[in-house]
């Protein structure tokens, strides 16, 4: 959608914002307020059924006045929205269009994930995607859809990891041992990070699921400062809980939750530099890949339950406010 | 984002693209035959030194994919607030359940 050329155009003559609605909607920070104010002036103002969601894309002067909104992501409806948007811009009082204050950078009560961010540790972007398979999968957005995440690690979890294995392998002659990744961290990047959220977001897994995780880190090379693993490892996750699957059965229809297994064998391969100067992780690449098999509630799983491949990449995460991001699954992370 | 940290972040994922066509040849070639669902009797996957480039490419997103990054989205509704007040111009926020620059 918004790369249609009639969206991209009169995007242009807005601010382009995206952010996530849950904390939006039910925060109390001046943020917060702000938006629910915009948002009960849009399409889902009031609703409380079959959700209480706001989302959607919400044209608005900075003072909070709505100029129009829509849940659609057909390019020719969203361009008229904004179309529409900008009429109403233009006619909108200058004493309407903004706040009465100049607002702050940061309001003092603003609480976001993102101040979690690891400035000195290690931010990882995380892409899933279904690999190859035999058999159609359809020719709609299903077929070749991913999704990205991001995963972060504090300065003393990757002291704890790899750190402690660039030390390890100081002074050591060639064949250094093999250092294993900490039990809680490799527990975590499989409950958090090798989910199945390729069509949608999906919980983190439940620890007990996790029935095996390794990731072994071998030493490759070092120069200088910089220390060089292979990682190898594996994961297998298998385990039984009880929810509703949106999809499975049609719309308006009694739903009742179910019992689904959700499984994912995974190989992992990769590796990561470590520079022992600046104490940083320079050069990071994990690849996980096997079957998966199961559906969530909003996973989008409820017709291909698989078992099917899927594959996961992690690399470092660039630093750009777009890739600063929180990790979906923060509130697993312990924390 | 700017077409100079699209450039970097495209350098990043090392987008290497190849058809999916490809990419099963070569998984079907290093013995990763369990793709079909409805056949119990193949082997588990194997992801090898053999497919890692193979696996890795296909799952890391294209440039054109990446394309919607390109408009510039500040990462939150509050930030556009103040550059709407700057800049005097409308916000556009496109909200979602997962942060549409993350995880939705």
């Amino acid at each position: 959608m918004w790369n249609d050329d009639r969206v991209r155009d009169l995007l242009e003559r807005f601010v382009p914002a995206a952010d996530e609605v849950g904390r939006l909607q039910r925060g109390e920070d001046d943020e917060c307020r702000l938006f629910q104010q915009v948002a009960e002036q849009g399409h889902h103002a009031g609703r409380s059924q079959p959700t209480s969601t706001r989302q959607g894309i919400y044209a608005t002067a900075p003072s909070g006045r709505l100029l129009a909104s829509i849940n659609h992501n057909d390019p020719a409806r969203v361009a008229q929205m904004l179309r529409e948007a900008l009429g109403a811009w233009r006619k909108l009082p200058e004493s309407e269009r903004y706040l009465p204050e100049t607002p702050p950078a940061r309001p003092a009560n603003l609480r976001r994930l993102e101040d979690r961010y690891p400035e000195d540790g290690l931010a990882l972007r995380v892409v899933s995607r279904d690999l190859p398979r035999r058999g159609d999968r359809g020719r709609d957005w299903r077929a070749a859809a991913w999704n990205i995440d991001f995963a972060w690690f504090t300065r003393a979890e990757v002291e704890s990891w790899i750190g402690a294995a660039a030390d390890a392998a100081d002074g050591a002659e060639r064949d250094a041992a093999p250092v294993e990744t900490p039990e809680a961290l490799i527990r975590r990047i499989a409950r958090c990070h090798l989910v199945d959220q390729v069509r949608g977001q999906t919980p983190a897994f439940r620890d007990e699921w996790v029935r095996e995780a390794s990731l072994r880190l071998v030493r490759e090379s070092a120069e200088e400062d910089a220390v060089t693993f292979r990682m190898a490892g594996r994961v297998r996750i298998d385990g039984t809980g009880r929810w509703i699957v949106e999809g499975r059965v049609p719309r308006g229809a009694p739903q009742e939750p179910a019992d689904e297994r959700l499984t994912f064998e995974a190989e992992l391969l990769g590796s990561v530099t470590f520079d022992r100067a600046t104490r940083r992780v320079t050069a990071f690449e994990l690849v996980a890949a096997g079957p998966r098999s199961g559906a969530t509630r909003y996973n989008g799983r409820h017709d291909d339950p698989g078992p099917a491949p899927m594959g996961v990449v992690l690399t470092l995460a660039d630093g750009t406010p777009a890739e600063r991001v929180a990790p979906a699954q923060i509130w697993s992370y312990g924390w | 984002m700017g077409a100079a940290a699209r450039a970097r972040y495209a350098l990043g994922m090392r987008i290497l693209r190849i058809p999916a066509l490809t990419l099963a040849a070569v998984l079907l070639g290093a013995g990763w035959t369990a793709a079909a669902a409805d056949s119990k009797s193949e082997r588990p996957p194997v992801l090898t030194d053999k497919t890692y480039e193979s696996v890795r490419d296909h799952v890391v997103p294209t440039e054109e994919e990446l394309a919607f990054r390109s408009a510039g989205w500040l990462p939150s509704f509050w930030e556009a607030v103040v550059r709407g007040h700057e800049e005097e111009k409308p916000i556009l926020l496109w909200a979602m359940n997962g942060h549409p620059l993350g995880c939705t």
